[in-house]
C-alpha cells in the first residue's frame, strides 16, 4: 500500500491550489471552481485516513469518514446549484461577473 | 527499486489530479477550467478507486462529472468570455497564502508520526457498499434526511434566482 502520507501531499497540494484561486481570482465563476477543488481535498482527507484507519477507534471499523465524504459531495452538488443560479441572476443585474466591479452592498 | 502496478497507477493519478487542479485554477478559459475540473474529479474518483472506496468513486464520478461539471458547463455559455484580470496585488496574495497553506500542512505532515498509527480497515471488494448504507439507514438518519432536504432546498432557490419573469432581460 502506498504510505498514507502521499494522499495527504496531494490533498495539501490542491488545498493551497484551491485557495490561491479563491484569493487571486476575480470572476464568479472561477471561485466556484476553486471552492470545488478545496472541498475536493477534504474529501480525499477523509477517506484515505478512515482507509488506513487513522481515527480513534474502539470496536469495530466504522466508516464514518466515508459517509461524511459522501455528505460532503451532495453538498457541494447543492453549493454548485446555488452559486451558479446567483452568477446568473448578478450577471442579470449588473452586466458582469467580476467580483471586484460588484460593489452596492460594500460599504 | 521496482514499482509495483498500484503504486504507478497512483503516481500517474496522483501527477494528472494535481495538474488538472492547477489548470482548472489557472488556464484562462472558463470552458477549459470546467473541463480540468472534470478531469480532476474522474481522477479523484480513481483515488477512491485505490483506497477501496468504490462506492464513493462511482459516486463521485455520478456527482461531479454528470451534476456539477455540466451545470458549469451550462452556466459558462450564458456569460461572454473572460476579461483577462487579476491585478498584480491579488496575484500576490494568492501567492502567498498558497506558499503559507502548503508549507505549513507539508510540515504538520512530516512532523507526525502517521505510519506508527496506520490501522488499515479490512478490504472489502464492493467498496463497503453494505456497511455505508447500514449507516445511513441506522446512525446518520437524521443528516441523511436533511441533505435531502437541502438539496431540494437548494434547487428551489436557485431555480427562483435565475428565474426570468416575462419580459425581463435576457441573456
Amino acid at each position: 500500500m502506498v504510505p498514507v502520507t502521499y494522499y495527504m501531499f496531494i490533498s495539501a497540494a490542491l488545498i493551497a491550489l484551491g485557495v490561491y484561486g479563491l484569493v487571486s481570482k476575480r470572476n464568479f465563476i472561477r471561485m466556484l471552481i476553486s471552492i470545488e477543488i478545496i472541498l475536493n481535498a477534504a474529501n480525499l482527507n477523509l477517506i484515505a485516513l478512515t482507509t488506513y484507519g487513522l481515527y480513534p477507534r474502539v470496536g469495530p471499523p466504522d466508516l464514518s469518514g466515508h459517509v461524511m465524504a459522501m455528505f460532503i459531495i451532495g453538498v457541494a452538488a447543492a453549493e454548485a446549484a446555488v452559486g451558479l443560479a446567483l452568477a446568473v441572476s448578478v450577471y442579470r443585474t449588473y452586466r458582469t461577473i467580476n467580483v471586484r466591479e460588484i460593489r452596492k452592498l460594500r460599504g | 527499486m521496482s514499482l509495483s502496478v498500484s503504486e504507478v497507477i497512483f503516481g500517474t493519478l496522483a501527477i494528472v489530479t494535481v495538474a488538472s487542479a492547477l489548470a482548472a485554477v489557472e488556464s484562462r478559459n472558463l470552458v477549459r477550467a470546467a473541463t480540468s475540473l472534470m478531469i480532476m474529479s474522474i481522477s479523484l474518483a480513481g483515488l477512491y478507486y485505490l483506497l477501496s472506496a468504490g462506492y464513493l468513486s462511482a459516486f463521485q464520478i455520478a456527482v461531479y462529472v454528470g451534476a456539477v461539471v455540466s451545470l458549469i458547463l451550462f452556466t459558462v455559455m450564458l456569460f461572454p468570455p473572460e476579461e483577462p484580470s487579476g491585478k498584480p496585488s491579488d496575484e500576490a496574495a494568492g501567492l502567498l497564502s498558497f506558499a503559507l497553506i502548503l508549507g505549513a500542512l507539508v510540515l504538520m505532515i512530516v512532523n507526525t508520526a502517521w505510519a506508527a498509527a496506520v490501522r488499515p480497515v479490512p478490504i472489502d471488494p464492493v467498496g463497503w457498499a453494505s456497511t455505508i448504507s447500514r449507516s445511513l439507514l441506522e446512525r446518520y438518519t437524521v443528516p441523511l434526511l436533511t441533505l435531502a432536504l437541502t438539496l431540494a432546498a437548494a434547487l428551489i432557490g436557485a431555480l427562483t434566482l435565475a428565474k426570468t419573469e416575462r419580459g425581463e432581460g435576457e441573456i
